[in-house]
């Protein structure tokens, strides 16, 4: 199965549970540093009430939220959030 | 429901196209594809029209506009319309809707087998194109959130990967949908696919008379969609409105709707994806080359150049992101060779090559194939535009293998229609 089948399922949860307006981006974490960005792209289909972005996790203006399908994140940039079947979601340390 | 409800309605915006004789000749399935094009072509004018004199789209502006236009355009048909029909022409307009091949009952049977198979593919997802979830569909949704085309969206830095340059029908369609149903269905998006193909069927068998003919498109372009994975993604519109632009230049005989339906076919084209405007050059050569009428061809392609002019120019003004300069590229002639090996192998669309080689030996058998030229010759020239594209990478292996089955349905399905245009003699068009 595509990554991005299992991107749309999280994006669709975390539609409800992301803050709205909040910058998000969406990523297989072990395709780091290189991500699809189409895994991205479809999450902007799935949260018109989020800012998606490009998937930058180092970045001084890294993304408030990731999301993560199939392996979890590692990131000390990053926590996790919530955990849910289709994936993880995880927030910006402040 | 509501969702694809919304590509039903697309006829009744555009009906007001049936006026024309040539389209009244042609039986209610093509009629209904024309129209279906022309409301097409209707409502994103309409959107995009909204969004230049920033009104936002809400549910109640847009459909009182798209039903007072429809409603113009009826009853100014209704006034131009011809006085009754004499006994001999009404008997014509019957023969011209009642396809003569024989073997109706089973072309229709196996039109009816396609269209299961089909909907069954795309209903259960496994014919989506990837396309359809990275920028066709966010940016529908982006439009519709935002109420409007927005310069904000385009020019966002991240967005360009969604292409923001790329011409507007289809995600305006797609609105067209999000805004009869308040939101957007992936599933109807998919599903619309069927619509698309059936109306090109539609056309073919309209304005040729060839069941077979039509089984042969229906059973070619829904291969061709299963194997290219083209559920969502710009080639159904684009295939649709190439259909109509083709079949018009062939088989109607009528040069008043032979204008105005190549013209509607050719601007739809242009405005929903890039290579439509590569279909747009093939076909203006293809009349100049081969019906030597310049002024008609310069009629046909209006529309198409104006439109796409309007829009470069935006994309220009704004500096959008876009890839309509490809041609300027260099061109990596070490690549001839993999490139070719390679789109060959895309060609063969996994089954050595039967959809071509299908339509090519009834070409090569046909009574009639001097008919064939026209759509032959764009055939040939959309298949050499993609390969020219394609030798601008140093190594296109990948470009060619991911997009290749879908560019490859526009030569596909001319030289189909060549196929069907070789079986007709030439006093009898529509």
């Amino acid at each position: 199965m595509y990554p991005s089948r299992d991107m749309i399922l999280l994006s669709q949860a975390a539609a409800n549970i992301v803050p709205r307006g909040a910058t998000v981006t969406a990523i297989r974490p072990a395709e780091a540093p290189d991500y699809d960005i189409t895994l991205y792209l479809t999450a902007g289909g799935m949260m018109p009430r989020h800012r998606l972005v490009p998937p930058n996790l180092d970045a001084a203006d890294r993304p408030q939220f990731v999301l993560a399908v199939r392996e979890p994140l590692s990131n000390p940039h990053y926590r996790l959030f919530r955990e849910l079947p289709e994936g993880r979601i995880y927030e910006a340390v402040k | 429901m509501s969702a694809f409800i919304a590509y039903l309605l697309l006829p009744l915006a555009g009906i007001g196209i049936w006026r024309l004789d040539a389209v009244k000749k042609l039986d209610l399935g093509g009629r209904i594809a024309v129209a279906g094009a022309a409301g097409a072509a209707i409502v994103a004018a309409v959107l995009a029209a909204l969004s230049i004199v920033s009104i936002g789209w809400s549910r109640s502006v847009v459909i009182t506009i798209v039903i007072v236009i429809a409603a113009t355009s009826i009853r100014l048909g209704a006034r131009a319309s011809r006085p009754p029909l004499t006994t001999l022409s009404l008997r014509e307009d019957q023969r011209a809707r009642c396809p003569r091949s024989q073997g109706r009952a089973l072309s229709i049977a196996a039109l009816i087998v396609i269209a299961i198979l089909i909907i069954y593919g795309l209903l259960d997802a496994r014919l989506s194109c990837g396309d359809l979830h990275f920028f066709w569909g966010p940016k529908a949704v982006r439009f519709y959130r935002d109420g409007g085309v927005t310069l904000g969206f385009l020019a966002d830095p991240n967005t360009v990967r969604m292409n923001p340059g790329y011409p507007l029908l289809l995600p305006l369609i797609y609105v067209w949908s999000e805004t009869i149903a308040r939101q957007f269905s992936w599933f109807s998006a998919v599903l619309s696919t069927a619509l698309f193909l059936f109306g090109s069927v539609a056309l073919l068998r309209s304005t040729s008379r060839n069941d077979h003919a039509a089984v042969l498109m229906a059973a070619t372009l829904a291969y061709g969609f299963a194997i290219a994975d083209a559920a969502g993604a710009g080639e159904p519109p684009l295939i649709f409105f190439e259909t109509l632009a083709i079949v018009a230049i062939t088989f109607i005989r009528d040069r008043h709707a032979q204008i105005v339906l190549a013209a509607l076919g050719l601007a739809c084209a242009v405005m929903t994806k890039i290579e439509g405007a590569t279909f747009a050059i093939a076909v203006v050569i293809a009349l100049i080359v081969i019906r030597r009428t310049f002024k008609q061809t310069m009629l046909i392609a209006a529309p198409a150049a104006l439109l796409l002019g309007a829009w470069l120019a935006f994309v220009r003004m704004h500096n959008l992101s876009e890839y309509y300069r490809g041609a300027a590229m260099p061109i990596y002639f070490a690549a001839v060779t993999k490139t070719l090996l390679t789109l060959a192998k895309a060609a063969s669309y996994e089954l050595y090559g039967l959809p071509w080689i299908v339509p090519i030996v009834l070409i090569a058998i046909a009574p009639n194939r001097r008919n064939a030229a026209l759509p032959l010759l764009i055939a040939l020239l959309t298949f050499g535009a993609a390969f020219f594209f394609y030798i601008h990478l140093p190594d296109p292996t990948w470009w060619i293998l991911s997009s290749a089955p879908r560019v490859l349905l526009t030569p596909l399905t001319a030289l189909v229609i060549a196929s069907a245009a070789a079986w007709r003699s030439a006093d009898d068009l529509s």
